[in-house]
């Protein structure tokens, strides 16, 4: 056992899996965050598979214990891996989800009217087979069958099989307050804020939705379904055209949608003897905190926090959304304007987090914090982000330099990502070629090539 | 008439004589004056009319009238919110517009199809019918009316009654006196009146359409398709991606702003062209416009709902080019073109009310007449590629010049002192204008050609063209597309005939590299900068306008240098190419270029980018997207990637 925390993130591809072990004096207290990945899941299946074979404690009765499972938000490469069959052998202790998976949330109502619309209009998208453009194809995909067997399992049939309620956490909440005992670690929720609609619906979205609803109703009194009559005063191939140059408010609810889903996840920080674990899911950052708007996740948590839980350096990071730009409060001005990333509202406040979470380190020193980013470069061109990756690098200690990594072990960087998408992306020229020479935090799919056998990325947080 | 001549063979230009009688009393009443309900009044059979159709040129309005060949509409003046609030102006209820044969269900016309179809219900609404008999719209039996607003077939008439007088406008004499091809392939342009749920207007080529959505409360729901001036300014848009489609390409964003400039400037004159809007105006400003007044104010409803403002742009502003210096906003820049044209158009009231003596009411008729003279005209003689403010005033003074050269009262000294004030035009440029001496430069061609034997056919232009390459300093080495040519029958004051005019626009595109941190994901890319020129000539083949947009490639001479007639040129190409690659840059780095996204069923509109970025292997072109959120909140505020993909 050791006295050294142990965070181990899973090679999942483009997800996140990770394993927290706590040390104490018997067999450790043992945690999961998130199990899910984009794509198939034979890779989820092996994680959980290592996890019951060869790290929990055994519970009795043939069973294997896990503390406490937290799904950070409903995004398939978060919870895909929530089988019910493939927990059968695991007595799980507590299950933390987001206040806004709460079907009874009070302040989540407009969000659920929300999450139900775009949840909707994506389902009837995918049931007529209408053709989507591969962009499209990624957020239909966050609508699919498979989050909703996965909700299920996690609100419904894990918590029964192991005779326990979920809790929806919110900010505010501490593994204290919700009767989960880790020893000498506490675990606080930073995120999201109980007023979900307030600071992340935002007023327009509101408004929109429902007089969306109420007009279209009132028109289609007027009216007769299209598929029953065509316009007759233009061509069938004009009127196909036109129909796909609408402006569809069933994607733009779903985008919306997909976004406060991921800024309303549950973002945790873990003290443990003085060291600070951050683990934010997917949470973004845009621009400023602004009341009755749609805020991000990191915006908000700035806001309650930065006299408070986040005034000090933390001593390990894991990566928001698969080293996506819009996953940690914003780098400097260059990296930015590479990706075209958001440039609303840049104050002072904004660029201040990233300074005070992981400083950069002194001249001479070296920096102590640590990261790792589990992800893959498959389905979103720029995730991660190069040039974030770098700018982390200077300020963590857990690092690499995978063009010497992978030249050691005679494998050519050309060569690794070759697949058909890669190429005509041109993944590799235009992502990670000027990248792999600089340290970068380590990262999961990179690890893996280096040692085929190990399936995971890990660090020890020594007290 | 001759005939024009375009590749696509359109027909006669037909110049429709909408102006008054020079000889009437009181302009104010050219407009029908017979009580009589057209309806009521002669009967022709379908083929009387389609007869006497043909020869509506040489008939007068009050007889066109008489005669069924203009058919009253009523609408809404300015929008349902103004006719709420001012009862006695809520409808104009002589609204003409011109009878064609074929009028359909849809309304459909020869150049447009209403289609009320809702992305949000996927439901089509029943359109409104076309009874031959009463010569009016109408749904179920019963006449569309002041009666009827309730009812979307209502709607449907509303957009397609302003959008046929729009086009007139600007085909007419008084305009450009041509038929004008939309920036797409076909004749009909289609409009969508209630596309869905949103606060949005926008035209898209690539759908051929004119696409208006609403928004705001089930009680209280505003409605794009009746704001005469969201519309006036839409359709402004499409009108000039034809008269001008390769300013879609630009990626200036002087040309974009030239886009929203032209839909604002129209919509204030084809506003003040309304007989029932400038009668009411009179009374209100007392001829006064250099005070808030409603014709200076865009948009009212529009702005009251989004902005919770009175108005969404003003007219009445004083920014000039250095004020909008650094603003990546279209619509802001717009301002300065849109202030200069009213300005003009103050000074045009002042002058006919004070110095002539008339009356508001005649002076507004007066300005109505001779500025969409003076705003439209010009387009003709704009480059074919990247048009800046300063291309456009100077084609106005030069408009002005040829429809009036003794200028007795000063008319082109009071542009150049607007455009002056705007910073529109430099104090080199009023120099070079004061000091002009003849109305025609001298041509530049060595070959000559008969103004017929270019007008011929496009080949015959090409030979034209290439004949005199050297001397239109039009690079060697590569080929040229002609953009359009054709003919135009423009009218001057009192109705006055100019000379026919022909325009022969030119383009080439020139290649040119990005390299360099500064062009992001395009970094390596290759993308070309258009070049091109426009001529325009009068009937005796003179050289009435030749303005150029060069690249950086000239003759190169026989010691390796580049011939000294070519120096200049390729100087002001190099300036241009240094510019374009700067404006990719700053675009770039704002965050304002990416890709459209969408399925079968729509796209996805919320972060649709400034400029769209297309292509493969290496090669990138940049197109402005189809416009949307007229709000000027929203037109500041970058593009974030969206949290799922960075568009690349």
């Amino acid at each position: 056992m050791g006295d050294k925390l142990l965070v181990r993130a899973y090679n999942v591809g483009c997800g996140d899996c990770i394993y927290i072990r706590i040390p104490n004096e018997s067999d450790g207290r043992h945690i999961l965050i998130d199990c899910g990945k984009k794509g198939d899941d034979a890779l989820l299946k092996k994680a959980l598979d290592d996890l019951v074979q060869n790290e929990l404690p055994s519970a009795g009765g043939g069973k294997k214990r896990l503390d406490l499972i937290v799904a950070t938000h409903r995004h398939e490469d978060h919870i895909k891996g929530f089988n019910p069959d493939w927990f059968k052998n695991i007595q799980v202790k507590h299950i933390w989800l987001s206040a806004a998976m709460d079907p009874q949330h009070p302040q989540a109502e407009k969000m659920r009217a929300l999450h139900q619309f775009a949840d909707h209009a994506m389902k009837e998208m995918k049931a007529q087979g209408v053709a989507l453009s591969p962009e499209i194809e990624l957020l239909a995909s966050l609508y699919g069958v498979s989050n909703d067997i996965a909700d299920q399992c996690l609100m419904k049939d894990l918590p029964a099989a192991n005779e326990i309620n979920p809790s929806y956490v919110h900010a505010g909440m501490s593994s204290k307050d919700l009767g989960v005992d880790l020893d000498d670690a506490t675990i606080h929720v930073l995120g999201p804020e109980k007023d979900i609609d307030r600071y992340y619906l935002g007023e327009e979205a509101d408004t929109s939705l429902r007089s969306l609803h109420g007009i279209a109703m009132a028109f289609k009194s007027r009216s007769t379904p299209a598929a029953d009559k065509v316009p007759t005063n233009i061509s069938a191939a004009d009127f196909h055209q036109l129909q796909s140059r609408l402006l569809s408010n069933g994607l733009s609810f779903a985008e919306k949608d997909s976004e406060i889903q991921n800024n309303t996840g549950v973002v945790l920080l873990l003290e443990w003897r003085k060291r600070r674990l951050l683990f934010v899911g997917d949470a973004e950052w845009a621009g400023e905190f602004r009341e009755g708007k749609q805020n991000g996740s990191w915006n908000v948590m700035w806001e309650k926090q930065h006299d408070k839980l986040l005034k000090a350096p933390i001593d390990f990071l894991k990566i928001g959304h698969h080293g996506s730009i819009n996953a940690t409060p914003p780098p400097p001005d260059h990296i930015r304007r590479s990706a075209g990333a958001r440039s609303r509202g840049q104050g002072p406040s904004v660029k201040e987090i990233l300074d005070t979470i992981l400083p950069l380190p002194k001249e001479g020193k070296k920096p102590r914090a640590q990261a790792i980013t589990s992800t893959e470069r498959e389905f979103y061109n720029p995730i991660p982000e190069g040039m974030l990756l770098v700018e982390l690098g200077k300020r963590v200690a857990s690092t690499r330099n995978y063009r010497k990594a992978l030249k050691a072990k005679g494998i050519k960087e050309e060569s690794i990502w070759t697949s058909p998408k890669a190429m005509k992306n041109h993944f590799f020229e235009k992502y990670e070629e000027k990248f792999l020479g600089e340290l970068q935090p380590l990262r999961t799919d990179l690890e893996h090539l280096l040692n085929p056998d190990k399936n995971f990325v890990e660090v020890e947080i020594a007290a | 008439m001759g005939t024009v001549t375009r590749a696509k063979g359109t027909p006669k230009v037909k110049v429709s004589k909408r102006e008054p009688e020079t000889g009437a009393k009181n302009p104010a009443d050219a407009v029908a004056t017979t009580k009589t309900d057209v309806a009521s009044g002669i009967r022709f059979s379908p083929q009387e009319r389609r007869g006497l159709y043909a020869a509506a040129r040489y008939l007068t309005l009050p007889v066109e009238q008489k005669c069924g060949l203009q058919i009253p509409f009523e609408v809404y003046l300015q929008d349902p919110m103004l006719a709420k609030a001012r009862p006695k102006t809520a409808f104009d209820k002589k609204f003409y517009v011109d009878w064609e044969p074929g009028l359909a269900d849809g309304p459909t016309s020869a150049r447009f199809a209403v289609v009320d179809y809702n992305g949000d219900t996927g439901h089509l609404a029943p359109p409104a019918q076309w009874d031959d008999k009463l010569q009016r719209f109408v749904i179920d039996g019963r006449v569309l009316n002041e009666h009827s607003t309730d009812t979307l077939q209502y709607h449907q008439l509303n957009v397609w009654t302003l959008v046929q007088r729009a086009l007139a406008f600007f085909e007419e004499g008084s305009g450009l006196g041509r038929r004008i091809p939309w920036g797409f392939e076909g004749n009909r342009l289609i409009v969508v009146p209630h596309a869905g749920y949103g606060e949005n207007a926008f035209y898209d080529r690539r759908s051929k359409s004119l696409q208006f959505y609403y928004f705001g409360s089930e009680k209280d729901t505003v409605y794009t398709c009746l704001s005469t001036d969201v519309v006036c300014h839409e359709i402004g848009h499409a009108v000039l991606d034809g008269v001008r489609p390769y300013y879609n390409e630009s990626v200036s964003l002087q040309t974009a702003a030239f886009h929203e400039a032209i839909g604002d400037i129209s919509a204030i004159l084809m506003c003040l062209r309304n007989n029932a809007f400038r009668r009411w105006l009179a009374e209100t400003t007392e001829g006064d416009l250099s005070r808030q007044n409603p014709l200076a104010n865009i948009a009212e409803q529009f702005g009251q709902a989004v902005e919770g403002r009175p108005y969404l742009r003003s007219a009445l502003n004083k920014d000039k080019m250095s004020t909008i210096a650094g603003s990546g906003s279209p619509h802001r820049i717009a301002e300065v073109l849109v202030g200069a044209m009213f300005d003009i158009l103050i000074r045009l009231a002042d002058y006919y009310t004070k110095m002539r003596g008339r009356s508001p009411l005649q002076a507004f008729w007066d300005v109505a007449a001779r500025m969409q003279k003076m705003a439209l005209q010009p387009l003709d003689l704009l480059p074919p590629v990247d048009v800046t403010f300063r291309d456009y005033g100077l084609a106005v003074i030069r408009v002005e010049q040829l429809a009036n050269p003794a200028d007795p009262r000063g008319y082109r000294e009071m542009l150049i002192q607007v455009f002056r004030e705007r910073e529109i035009l430099t104090p080199e440029d009023e120099e070079e204008l004061n000091q002009q001496e003849y109305l025609y430069d001298r041509q530049p061609f060595s070959v000559y050609y008969a103004i017929d034997d270019i007008l011929r056919s496009r080949a015959a232009a090409y030979r034209f063209l290439n004949d005199n390459r050297d001397d239109l300093l039009i690079p060697g080495g590569q080929d040229f597309v002609i953009a359009d040519l054709y003919e135009a029958h423009k009218l001057t004051r009192q109705a006055g005939r100019m000379p026919r005019q022909v325009i022969l626009e030119y383009v080439w595109r020139e290649e040119v590299p990005l390299n360099g941190p500064q062009f992001g994901r395009f970094d390596g890319q290759l993308t070309n900068m258009l070049c091109g020129g426009t001529l325009a000539f009068d009937d005796t083949g003179n050289m009435l306008w030749w303005t150029r947009k060069p690249g950086t490639r000239g003759k190169i001479d026989k010691n390796g240098q580049i011939d000294k007639r070519w120096v200049e040129e390729v100087k002001a190409g190099q300036q241009r190419r240094a510019e374009f690659m700067a404006d990719v840059a700053a675009h770039i780095a704002a965050g304002r270029v990416g890709t459209i996204s969408g399925s079968e069923k729509g796209l996805l509109g919320t972060r649709v980018p400034p400029i769209t970025a297309d292509g493969d292997d290496g090669t990138v072109q940049f197109h402005l997207s189809p416009h949307l959120r007229v709000s000027e909140e929203h037109d500041e505020a970058e593009l974030g990637e969206r949290q799922w993909e960075i568009s690349c």
